[in-house]
């Protein structure tokens, strides 16, 4: 058993050695992709390297002082935190110089600062503090899928449907409005990449009961709507019938049908994506394959509850016909309304920006199982990738280290993001639990947008990849928010 | 609440499902469509430099040059640092301003996979020396103008067109077929350049350099792994003979038609000659392009090479070989003789009974429907199983008079003609349903039978050689090696025994030199001369002039056969030129110059 007090017995070191490899690796590919063959040095100070190396060392400096406090200090003063970085994102709107098209860099001294990468850090802590303090006034959990249909059918009857009343201000709209604040700061500055790494706290939200599972039917609207209007709607419904799937798998009462049913999904999905999924027959093969799938599950009725079978049907139903008017209204729309909305969507980007995701793709992909070896991909060393030691880190990575590169890279961030989820989930603090969410959502969907982008799953939107591009504010940023959370675990015994 | 707590499965699915959609897309991109990416990649960061070699020279049989080459210029613009009065540099380059903006847009376009604004792109390919000389000084006071050189080929006499052919940028086709081209090379398209293309186009030297982004060279591509040093192409020795070509292409100005000369005791072509011919110059440098659509639009249809590819009835010239088959099979000897009976089928006014050679002399038709009747039938009229095996006989013969199939000589696109066999008449009567009177026109040459004007003159050499040929070729030597052995081994003989010629050439001595000779006029004093004149039936115009020879009769040089399209019998047109071919080759000049004048000015064709 592990005593209590004693920090170095009771730190993660899992997540501080997955913090560190992800570091180092970010190091020396900052090094291929900055490479200059007259000043080899890799800690030479004007190499990038150089420099990411000596952020490195600070970046530990800092997370030892965080884990030297005790976390009631962090609890304290997390509103002062929170107010001032709001505060010091106001004064950024006015005050920062335009660099590549945001007003997100103020200077101090030598160093650029990026006021954004530390409000995550400060919305974190004080959205954790405020959700750790409420109790809950009311039964949010009501809002399910049965309340959906209750309230459905109170429309068609033309009753009311929602009243003031219904909305829970502490427990629900408080929350929220703490997230948005700064989130429409950063839009202020026109960092929409950053600003966007805000709807990661939706996923908090979501696991405390802040939002129900209307949040996910949002959400779902909006990813559709995307769908949509990216690729075409056969691509929506078939991403429709996975999320079928995957929802009907969630209400069946055994956990081991469910498991199986979602693992045959992903492997089916594997295989596809292996033989190029945007093909037209292996959209059919992938119907006929959820239709089956539905038919199998559906056709065992004592497996699950009666009334959700039939809600999902019907939400099924309703989203295939709102992804119907969706592509019909889009149709109906002027021609440059169109072009921004594509534009938007990255569908079309001017030929610059398309160049850029060209050469992501051609530097990854020619890297091939094995890459090309340290400091041997052509791509790098001609610099053909635009930020290549900053937003675009992970083609070095896929060029010269190849799938290994690559697979090793997802798997150390699949293993830091579901290490912090687990050990959330331990914690006997609610702010810890909350906490840990944020980061571990943060930390997602930084990765989802960045190697999203390099992969062109994504559209291009310019945001770090956490611990491994090169960039101060950010290595600070993110290594606060770990350490802060390995601070608040290693006194999870603390709490009873 | 334990509902809450499940909701941190839906993250972990949520998670999970997007990482597993990440690794495949790596694994996909970077496993399955490697290959797509490497090739684009490297498309983009290698700059290829290529060193080309010279083709190899083309020699004719006393080596003299017939192709060569000359120098070009490719006029590169960098568009960087371009900047110039638009009208005056189109006035100096002698181009229209409209002409100008395309060719900006094309280079600016995205088909133009090379382009970046650092490095010379090309604006004018292969502008010729003597026009780039004018301009030279004036060119290069534009700033972002570079020009590059290559070699082109260029033809000190304009002759053998057809044969020696052209060079052309590789197509699309070629560049997936044969690895070693890459954008812009030139390759042989035709004629001995397109044959011989791996020998005369040697082996490009390639330097590979990595670039960066600005398109500026930064090192070597793999330590320079895969670069090559260039090797110059090889030249060839042809069997061509340039005075002859030349004089040849000048007999046949203003006429359609094909002239084979071949040397009969070894298979090497003399002359090849197509008509209406043109200037091989033309299809060189930065107009190729240009001037091959005016020559395809030509009348004439210039570019058909009529030599090795127009088929047409043979006509009487195959008179001579009828005569040798009977004599072999032993259906004749050189008194047997025939009444010319033109109720069986058509012929002239001349006497009559009469001999074997005298039937050449006179290019009887009824003698000849008697003749080949009893190759065929032996004398047993009517019937059928006999007349399908004299079928049988005479086609082995004739085929091995090198008829039916292609000869071998070294172009592409030779075709093969036809001879006549039982199963084609079943096919067009049905079986059995023909009988003599249905296919005696091959008697004559006419009907079904179809021979190239390269065959005809193969049959000269037979008659010349007595009984074999060797395989017609045109070129002796690549590089410093020789290709062709002299040697029995490609010394093809017919059926028909050597014995039996003499009385043929007997024959084929009087048509030239004998009254009622059919090619009377086209005697040369002092040379003897064997001949036999032929007119090929054309159903959709006049008649195509054909003749067939070889001299002199003792030890043979020459064998010669020529074909002018829609100008009547063969003693008219095709007889005088043949002669006149032969008395340059054989004498080195002309006498009959009245002849000569008469032929050159008959025009059967206006271009």
């Amino acid at each position: 058993m592990k005593k209590r007090g004693d920090i170095l017995q009771n730190i993660d070191w899992i997540l501080i050695t997955l913090y560190l490899v992800l570091c180092l690796i970010g190091v020396v590919n900052i090094y291929a992709a900055d490479f200059n063959p007259l000043n080899g040095d890799f800690f030479d100070l004007s190499n990038r390297s150089g420099k990411q190396f000596l952020w490195l060392g600070a970046s530990l400096v800092i997370g030892i002082v965080i884990m030297s406090f005790d976390s009631k200090f962090f609890r304290t003063i997390s509103p002062i935190v929170y107010v001032c970085i709001t505060i010091l994102l106001l004064f950024v709107i006015f005050l920062a110089k335009d660099v590549k098209g945001a007003r997100a860099w103020i200077d101090i001294g030598p160093f650029k600062l990026q006021p954004a990468e530390f409000s995550k850090f400060a919305t974190a802590l004080f959205l954790s503090a405020y959700l750790g303090n409420i109790t809950r006034t009311k039964k949010i959990e009501e809002s399910s899928i049965e309340d959906i249909g209750k309230r459905l059918s109170r429309f068609i009857r033309g009753k009311k449907v929602f009243s003031i009343s219904d909305i829970d201000f502490y427990g629900q709209l408080l929350p929220i409005v703490i997230v948005l604040i700064p989130m429409a700061l950063i839009l202020g500055q026109d960092d929409t990449g950053s600003a966007l790494v805000f709807s990661s706290f939706f996923f908090v939200f979501y696991r405390e009961g802040v939002i129900g599972r209307i949040f996910i039917i949002g959400l779902m609207a909006i990813i559709l709507a995307i769908i949509t209007l990216m690729y075409d709607k056969h691509v929506a419904f078939s991403a429709l019938g996975v999320l079928a799937i995957l929802v009907y798998s969630s209400y069946i009462k055994s956990t081991k049908i469910a498991i199986g049913t979602i693992s045959s999904l992903f492997v089916f999905l594997l295989f596809m994506a292996v033989f190029d999924w945007n093909t037209s027959l292996n959209t059919y093969i992938l119907w006929g394959w959820i239709l089956v799938n539905l038919i199998v599950l559906m056709s065992i009725p004592h497996l699950w509850k009666r009334i959700e079978r039939i809600v999902i049907l019907f939400g099924l139903v309703l989203s295939m016909g709102y992804v119907g008017v969706l592509e019909k209204a889009y149709t109906i729309l002027q021609p440059h309304q169109k072009e921004r909305i594509e534009i938007i969507f990255g569908k079309r980007h001017d030929k610059s920006v398309s160049f850029q995701t060209d050469q992501s793709l051609n530097a990854i992909g020619s890297g091939g199982f094995l890459g090309k070896g340290f400091l041997e991909g052509t791509h790098t060393k001609g610099k053909w990738v635009p930020e290549q030691s900053t937003d675009y880190i992970f083609c070095t990575v896929g060029e010269e280290w190849g799938l290994v590169g690559t697979s090793i890279v997802i798997f150390l961030f699949i293993a830091l993001i579901f290490r912090i989820v687990q050990k959330a989930e331990m914690q006997r603090s609610k702010m810890s639990r909350v906490y840990g969410y944020c980061v571990a959502s943060i930390f997602f969907v930084h990765f989802l947008i960045n190697i999203g982008m390099t992969i062109q799953i994504m559209p291009v939107i310019g945001i770090p990849l956490p611990f491994m591009s090169y960039g101060g504010s950010s290595l600070f940023g993110f290594t606060a928010l770990l350490f802060l959370f390995i601070k608040f675990d290693s006194q999870r015994l603390d709490v009873l | 609440m334990a509902t809450l707590e499940s909701r941190k499965y839906h993250i972990y699915i949520l998670f999970g499902f997007f990482f597993l959609v990440y690794l495949s897309r790596l694994f996909y991109v970077q496993i399955f469509a490697q290959d797509f990416f490497e090739t684009r990649a490297e498309h983009d960061a290698v700059d290829i430099d290529i060193d080309f070699p010279p083709r190899g020279n083309i020699y004719d049989r006393n080596g003299k040059v017939l192709v060569q080459n000359e120098i070009a210029y490719d006029i590169m613009i960098t568009m960087r640092d371009f900047k110039v009065d638009t009208q005056k540099f189109c006035a100096l380059l002698e181009i229209d301003t409209s002409i100008f903006n395309h060719k900006i847009k094309e280079i600016k376009s995205k088909k133009n996979k090379g382009y970046s604004s650092y490095i010379p792109q090309e604006f004018i390919s292969l502008m010729k020396a003597n026009k780039f000389g004018g301009i030279k000084e004036r060119l290069f006071n534009y700033k972002g103008v570079s020009v590059k050189k290559r070699t082109i080929r260029n033809y000190p006499k304009p002759i053998g067109a057809h044969v020696l052919g052209y060079t052309n940028k590789v197509s699309s086709f070629d560049l997936r077929k044969d690895k070693y081209y890459t954008a812009r090379d030139y390759k042989g398209a035709s004629g001995l350049e397109s044959y011989y293309e791996k020998e005369l186009r040697g082996r490009k030297g390639v330097r590979r350099y990595l670039t960066n982004i600005k398109g500026e060279r930064i090192s070597s591509y793999l330590q320079g792994a895969l670069d090559t040093i260039s090797i110059a192409g090889k030249n060839l020795s042809t069997t061509l003979d340039s005075d002859l070509q030349e004089y040849g292409e000048f007999l046949m100005q203003g006429k359609r038609g094909a002239v084979v000369a071949i040397e009969p005791s070894s298979g090497q072509v003399l002359a090849l000659i197509n008509a209406p011919t043109y200037n091989p110059n033309l299809l060189s440098g930065g107009e190729t392009g240009k001037n091959y659509k005016i020559l395809e639009a030509m009348e004439g249809n210039v570019l058909y090479q009529r030599a090795i590819k127009s088929r047409q009835p043979p006509g009487s010239i195959v008179k001579t070989m009828q005569s040798a088959i009977a004599l072999d099979v032993g259906v004749a000897n050189k008194y047997t003789a025939y009444r010319c009976n033109k109720n069986l089928v058509g012929c002239h006014n001349h006497e009559s009974p009469i001999t074997l050679p005298q039937s050449i002399q006179h290019s009887c038709n009824p003698y000849y429907y008697h003749l080949v009747n009893k190759i065929f039938t032996k004398g047993r009229k009517g019937n059928m199983a006999q007349l399908r095996k004299g079928m049988d006989q005479w086609e082995k013969y004739v085929r091995s008079f090198g008829f039916g199939s292609t000869l071998g000589i070294d172009l592409y696109g030779e075709k093969e003609g036809n001879v006549p066999d039982k199963r084609e008449y079943d096919l067009i009567y049905g079986k059995n349903r023909w009988n003599w009177r249905t296919v005696y026109s091959i008697a004559i040459g006419q009907g079904e039978f179809s021979v190239t004007p390269l065959q005809m003159a193969n049959l000269a050499c037979i008659m010349a050689n007595k009984g074999f040929y060797y395989r017609p070729h045109l070129v002796t030597k690549i590089g410093e090696q020789n290709i062709v052995i002299e040697d029995s081994l490609f010394q093809k003989k017919t059926l028909v025994d050597s014995l039996h010629f003499d009385i043929v050439h007997n024959g084929m001595q009087s048509v030239l030199e004998e009254d009622g000779g059919t090619a009377i006029r086209s005697r040369i004093p002092g040379l003897v001369v064997c001949g036999k004149t032929g007119t090929s039936q054309n159903p959709h115009g006049d008649d195509h002039s054909v003749f067939i020879a070889f001299a002199p009769r003792k030890n043979p040089k020459i064998a010669i056969a020529v074909f002018v399209e829609n100008a009547g019998g063969g003693g008219g047109t095709a007889a005088p030129i043949a002669s006149l071919i032969i008395e340059k080759y054989l004498k080195k000049s002309i006498e009959r110059k009245e002849l000569e004048s008469e032929m050159v000015n008959k025009i059967f064709f206006e271009q």
